[in-house]
């Protein structure tokens, strides 16, 4: 029997089911191989470059390696004050955010308060506001004299002083909480989610009261979730740069994001910014390992339980007690700023209030049409985001591929790097690719190609569980299906894997879009006057106190984001405004 | 010649060797089912033959033709198959229609023609009315109709068919048995058939082939295989049967005799291969089906050699058939037989079956 010739060296089939192992390519002229070489390659440019650049800078002294750039961090008594005011701020903001955000989650997911849904979306609504504006709303909301609040307390108690000044320490903190909470209670939600009733009725059954219960049962099941929502709250509010921009840098408190930010006036000194990101970066990789492991710890096992079946708990008179104290921290954290900074955009005196002869989009008109920055900042933060969307779709698609369908071996290096900027905090990715680009082979740096890596890099864990989740839930037998029937593997690409994954990759270009868009940590130290981008731009006009154009480009960059979101919710419902959290 | 050779074809993965030197061949026209436990190989040698792996040893023949050998192999797009798989894998995201027509238009099938193919393998399959509709819309059982049309509507060389029945429900899976019977029988379609279900084995195969750790242990027709088994592993894993221990006492051309200890000597026809393996003294089993056991009130005088005297323990009624469990010494045989005939616990009673109706096997 003669063999065909022609078709030994033929591919290998790439098309397996897990059931019979990994099918793994041993030659590397093949082109799961050299795609497996090319994703390797972009993932080490994008993600161990920086870093490694970043550690290299950190020792790098005019007089040779040292560790005096360390010293430096540790004995100048601004960052030692930065450090300190970072930790007591994350505390804080951990603590009430977790409070505040397993409360929410509680009576929203487990008990009768009446408005669930109401609460539940406007939680998320918060998803969509990048949070410097957040910050820039309290400013008019509460600031010392002009701030809104304030205002109707002097109006109302006739005083000569407001009764709250933001630009303070408890400004700085109850804007961070603002912040931060909504991530603890999706965290939390989807922890009372899963959790079964059974086990409250259990104990109702056995005469445990409604307190008693939520006391003995519920609280003690939840507490490895609420520990490790704790540390994401931590971690959120250190990494945290919008906020104590806005309100902590005119009051003179700095936290280490700040800190950075300064080291980057002329003269730069990155080796300095360096050593103080490193730790940082080290104390997130840590806390999100910890977190993690909680995670993973059988007692929380109990908690992941089947889920689905449950009864609420009824809060009785309680109720409505219950639905205006989560009404009221809505309000506050969320219509209130936003809807201060929306009339600010279309008052043409912010004092002489609301009015028919006072509204105007005078301040429109300005931002885009007479401020120099105005049009090219929103160009450049569409442009560099639809970029960076793009290409983390594409390198998560391809990452995603070889992962889910084991066709390279090391697929698990890959899926590393691809998670790997999870821990990093976009500020200190920036200073690394400061450090990389600003010289050398590649000086990319005051083009909006560094803004596109920094989007792109930050954001491709998220493009990448997405793709993830996508392609797994297509059965490897579709895609054997079609070759058998005679397609060849990229006629099943177009014709099967594609068409069902589409939605999946629309939605993780979205996540990335929306992310980028939102940025101002990693484009504050990346801009240019060039380059500037929306978020940077809000900044320069707000350091130059015009509030209309302050809000008004914020109210662009919110209709943006919303818009996109809003797409994004048509298509796949409510998954996309969490960020792929989940709820 | 035959339309698919298996030649000592073997699978590892990493170091462990999944399928072990298989050799089968099918013919033309022929349905072959491989039959074993799960983690036996057999889903493993389907996906060699569909291509969707490669052998690391062996060859396969496809009409005579080479498409796979020791780390090589044809493509599955360029052998012209088609398959079933337990998943049913319909695509989600074309309707009915369009998944039936996928494998024409691969072959760039005319819009006319491949109009009336699609249609006439709907009615096949009796979806002709349900072609606009999505899978999402089907029910198991229809998908599993699409997927079947899917496959029949290309005119592959060789059907293949993973499991194709086990996600259905009970009632359904025995009526799709039926059809997916007839209708390989009126296409002529060679097929091979994977599964895990002896009953399903047994109503299908021309040809059947169980497998265990990954080689052949027996092959023949679903009669030979269920009536003459080779060893205790076949003649359990076929069916309800009784297992009658002991060593070797005497062999004969086709007769052989077991000593069973707490029963006594037990006569019982032996297969040409298992004799040459076996000497007197050597551990064997006895299969005897429970239909093949008679019980009567008085010894029998015709040609059953096998006789022993014992006690009903236990009754339970299965509708057409009763069965019995009937105690001798330290034995205790379970009887089937017709409802017709009545005997109550607790009484005497004789069993008995001639030398023919029970095989010797092998102990493994």
């Amino acid at each position: 029997m003669t063999t065909q010739e022609s078709s030994k060296p033929s591919g290998r089939a790439w098309a397996t089911s897990e059931r019979d192992g990994p099918q793994v390519v041993t030659r590397w002229l093949t082109v799961p191989g050299m795609l497996w070489g090319l994703s390797t390659g972009i993932l080490v440019l994008l993600v161990t470059l920086p870093i490694y650049h970043l550690v290299v800078a950190s020792f790098k002294t005019p007089g040779g390696l040292s560790l005096s750039n360390y010293t430096q961090i540790l004995y100048v008594r601004r960052f030692q004050e930065a450090i300190l005011n970072t930790v007591v701020l994350g505390l804080v903001c951990a603590s009430f955010g977790t409070l505040i955000g397993a409360l929410l989650a509680w009576l929203v997911s487990r008990t009768n308060v009446p408005l669930r849904g109401f609460i539940r979306v406007c939680v998320m609504g918060t998803f969509v506001v990048p949070a410097f504006v957040n910050a820039l709303s309290w400013v008019l909301l509460a600031g010392p004299n002009a701030g809104l609040l304030n205002r109707l307390w002097m109006f109302m108690t006739r005083s000569g002083k407001g009764f709250m000044n933001i630009y303070s320490m408890e400004g700085l903190a109850i804007v961070s909480v603002a912040t931060v909470y909504p991530l603890a209670f999706i965290f939390m939600y989807n922890a009372f989610e899963m959790m079964d009733s059974e086990m409250e009725e259990a104990a109702r059954v056995l005469g445990a009261s409604g307190a008693r219960t939520l006391l003995t049962i519920t609280l003690p099941l939840a507490r490895p979730a609420l520990i490790a929502g704790f540390i994401l709250m931590f971690l959120e509010t250190i990494i945290l740069y919008g906020a104590p921009a806005v309100i902590g840098i005119p009051a003179n408190i700095y936290v280490i994001t700040t800190a950075l930010w300064t080291l980057f006036e002329y003269p730069p000194e990155i080796g300095l910014a360096a050593a103080l990101s490193l730790p940082l970066l080290l104390i997130t990789a840590t806390l999100l390992w910890l977190q993690q492991q909680l995670i993973a710890q059988r007692s929380f096992a109990t908690v992941q339980g089947k889920g689905g079946r449950w009864q609420r708990t009824d809060l009785g008179r309680w109720k409505w007690v219950a639905a205006s104290v989560a009404c009221l921290v809505i309000v506050v954290t969320f219509i209130l700023p936003n809807a201060v900074l929306i009339a600010a955009s279309v008052l043409k005196q912010a004092y002489r209030g609301i009015s028919l002869p006072n509204l105007g989009l005078n301040h429109y008109q300005y931002v885009l049409f007479e401020y120099t920055a105005g049009i090219p900042s929103v160009r450049n933060s569409v442009v560099t985001s639809t970029a960076a969307a793009t290409f983390a779709v594409i390198i998560a698609t391809v990452v995603a591929f070889i992962a889910e369908r084991n066709i390279a071996r090391f697929g698990s290096v890959l899926v590393f790097l691809a998670m790997a900027p999870l821990v990093i905090p976009a500020m200190v990715f920036a200073v690394g690719l400061v450090a990389a680009y600003s010289t050398g082979p590649l000086p990319l740096y005051g083009t909006l190609w560094i803004l596109v890596l920094a989007y792109l890099t930050k954001n491709l864990p998220l493009a990448f569980m997405n793709c993830k989740a996508s392609l797994s839930t297509v059965h490897v037998e579709l895609e054997s299906a079609a070759r058998i029937l005679g397609a060849s593997p990229l006629r099943v690409l177009k014709d099967i894997t594609g068409p069902l994954i589409k939605n999946g990759l629309l939605a993780g270009w979205i996540l990335v879009f929306a992310h980028s868009l939102k940025d101002l940590g990693a484009s504050v130290l990346l801009y240019t006057s060039k380059t500037t981008v929306i978020s940077t731009a809000i900044m320069d006009v707000f350091y130059s106190q015009n509030w209309g154009a302050v809000a008004a480009m914020s109210v662009i960059l919110l209709g943006i984001n919303a818009a996109v979101v809003m797409v994004g919710y048509r298509i796949l419902g409510g998954n996309i405004l969490t960020g792929g959290r989940g709820v | 010649m035959p339309k698919l050779q298996l030649i000592n074809v073997v699978k590892r993965f990493g170091n462990q060797t999944v399928v072990s030197g298989v050799r089968v061949d099918v013919a033309e026209g022929q349905m072959l089912v491989l039959l074993g436990p799960s983690g036996c190989g057999k889903t493993t040698t389907l996906r060699l033959v569909a291509g969707l792996l490669h052998p690391d040893d062996g060859s396969i023949l496809l009409d005579g033709r080479a498409v796979a050998g020791p780390g090589w192999g044809l493509p599955p797009e360029r052998r012209n198959l088609a398959m079933v798989f337990q998943s049913y894998a319909v695509w989600p995201h074309k309707t009915v229609y369009d998944n039936v027509a996928y494998g024409l238009q691969l072959r760039r099938v005319g819009r006319a023609e491949t109009r009336r193919r699609v249609q006439q393998a709907l009615e096949r399959v009796h979806m002709a009315d349900l072609g606009p509709r999505y899978p999402s819309e089907l029910s198991g059982g229809q998908q599993q109709r699409v997927a079947l049309a899917r496959a029949i509507v290309v005119e592959p060389s060789l059907l293949l068919l993973d499991e194709p029945l086990s996600n259905l429900d009970a009632n359904l899976r025995e009526q799709m048995r039926v059809e997916l019977k007839a209708l390989q029988r009126d296409l002529g379609l060679t097929s091979i058939y994977v599964t895990h279900d002896q009953a399903e084995a047994m109503v299908l195969a021309d040809h059947l082939v169980v497998m265990r750790a990954g080689s052949i242990e027996q092959e023949g027709t679903p009669e030979e295989t269920y009536l003459r088994p080779k060893s205790r592993f076949i003649a359990s894993f076929l069916g309800v049967t009784n297992l009658v221990e002991g060593h070797v006492t005497h062999l004969d051309r086709s007769m052989g005799c077991l000593e069973a200890p707490g029963l006594g000597p037990v006569w019982a026809y032996v297969q040409d291969d298992l004799r040459s393996r076996i000497v007197a003294g050597d551990k064997a089993c006895i299969s005897v089906r429970p239909m093949e056991l008679k019980l009567s009130h008085l010894p029998c005088s015709g040609d059953a050699i096998n006789q022993f005297e014992g006690r009903v323990v236990q009754k339970a009624f299965l509708g057409e058939l009763v069965e019995y469990a009937v105690q001798v010494r330290e034995f205790r045989w379970r009887v089937q037989s017709h409802s017709s005939q009545r005997f109550v616990p607790g009484e005497s009673v004789w069993v008995s079956f001639p030398h023919r109706s029970a095989t010797i096997v092998s102990d493994a």
